[in-house]
């Protein structure tokens, strides 16, 4: 016999029970412990409960779950709260952390391009929230929003000409390796940042205008021009 | 279908044995009489093999096991289930030695530690009358290993319960599990070896 079958027919080994005899016994019993003596008041208290729940609680398995859990959760919320946030709200930091982890997260250099262009045009939307919702908003705030638009262009336009220098290196090495193919094509250095080449002259030249509608306080005109760098990029 | 006592938050083994802890609650006593009665009877009925004697026994435990509450000496255990085993083997223990000495023994001291030496199971054996080849194979089983095997494998208890009841760490209970079954699988072996030589004879 093996030992599986040793212990299945362990397991199969069950001796009955007779029941009346259970629930006379159960009779003799409550008589027994009953007898003569007073009742016991058998609710439980509110510490009883609570030490209860905080038994069942702290187990490391719950623990790490909850630890876990509070992290993705407040991570979330963190997030969603921080959408809206503008200068000097509390989640506000949490917002400019986000965008730099973004930049930090991002290894092409147009889509570092890409991102720049957005949170400009977040600042501008800042710009326009902390204005609507107070008319006597506080030249610092103001500012600090102008600041981190023109902190964004100007990366952009950075990141831009480190793309354009990039593609004039990489295009003798084209012509020399394939001569036959003078038209679209580069290395594979400048296909890492291929729509690069698209950018060029005509970005350089529309950040500029939406930086200057910017210092005009034409925020709309501004957002559109930024608008169309991105289709540039695209 | 055995009754293992797992059950929510407020209900249960946790709940009865705070209840009873606390307020020594009878009617929380009777509730766990109906949760581990059965486990109970049968972990006493593979020990003993007597049906009558397998029901005094247990009735005697639950009663030493209220008395034992009732006196207050909860304070140093958390569970319920390994007090009753504990009980139970006290008990039967004492059944023993009460058949063989032809006199009444105390049975006051019901944490009073197992002497593994005394060789009860030879005694026991003489009792059983089991139909099945296993049933007849466990008493004569070490005392230890029967113990082992009934709770593990008739009554199906974890290894840590095991560990509290017999006083043991969770290792040593694993190697006394592998250990137990081994010998019983011996013990099988060599019945059926038997029966198929009669068979040839």
């Amino acid at each position: 016999m093996t030992e599986k079958q040793l212990i299945q027919q362990l397991a199969s080994l069950k001796a009955t029970v007779d029941q009346s005899w259970v629930k006379k016994n159960r009779e003799v019993l409550s008589y027994q412990i009953f007898n003569g003596a007073e009742y016991a008041d058998n609710t439980l208290g509110f510490f009883d409960k609570l030490s209860l729940i905080s038994k069942r609680i702290l187990q490391p398995t719950p623990i790490a779950a909850l630890i876990a859990l509070f992290f993705v959760v407040s991570g979330f919320v963190g997030v969603r709260a921080s959408r809206n946030a503008t200068p000097g709200e509390p989640w506000y930091i949490a917002k400019t952390i986000s965008e730099k982890a973004q930049l930090a997260t991002t290894f092409n250099e147009t889509e570092k391009v890409k991102l720049n262009i957005e949170f400009a045009k977040e600042r501008i939307s800042e710009l326009n929230k902390v204005e609507s919702e107070d008319q006597n908003v506080t030249n610092k705030k103001v500012e600090e929003i102008a600041a981190g638009f023109k902190h964004q262009l100007q990366s952009a336009k950075d990141r831009i000409t480190k793309i354009e220098s990039s593609k004039k290196v990489s295009e003798p090495l084209v012509k020399k390796d394939d001569a036959k193919e003078d038209t679209g094509v580069v290395s594979a250095e400048s296909s890492k940042d291929s729509s690069g080449l698209q950018i060029s002259v005509p970005a350089q030249k529309t950040l500029e205008e939406a930086e200057k509608l910017f210092n005009e306080k034409n925020y709309q005109e501004a957002a559109n021009k930024l608008d169309e760098v991105g289709q540039q990029l695209k | 279908m055995k009754k293992t006592g797992k059950t929510s938050i407020f209900g249960g083994e946790q709940v009865l044995f705070l209840r009873l802890k606390k307020h020594k609650d009878k009617q929380a006593f009777i509730e766990a009489y109906d949760l581990y009665i059965e486990q109970i009877y049968r972990f006493v009925y593979f020990k003993i093999g007597s049906k009558e004697d397998a029901e005094d026994i247990t009735s005697m435990v639950f009663l030493k096991c209220w008395n034992y509450i009732y006196e207050g000496n909860l304070e140093n255990h958390d569970t319920l289930k390994p007090l009753l085993y504990k009980i139970a083997r006290n008990t039967i223990i004492d059944h023993y030695r009460s058949q063989k000495n032809k006199e009444t023994v105390s049975i006051e001291a019901i944490t009073e530690p197992i002497n593994e030496s005394e060789n009860i199971h030879e005694q026991a054996s003489t009792n059983f009358d089991f139909k099945n080849v296993i049933e007849q194979k466990l008493p004569l089983l070490k005392e230890e290993y029967r113990d082992i095997i009934i709770l593990r494998f008739i009554n199906e208890l974890t290894v840590s319960e095991i560990a509290r009841i017999l006083g043991k760490t969770a290792g040593n209970v694993r190697v006394l599990i592998h250990r137990a079954l081994q010998s019983l699988q011996e013990l099988v072996g060599d019945q059926d070896e038997d029966s198929s030589l009669k068979n040839i004879e």
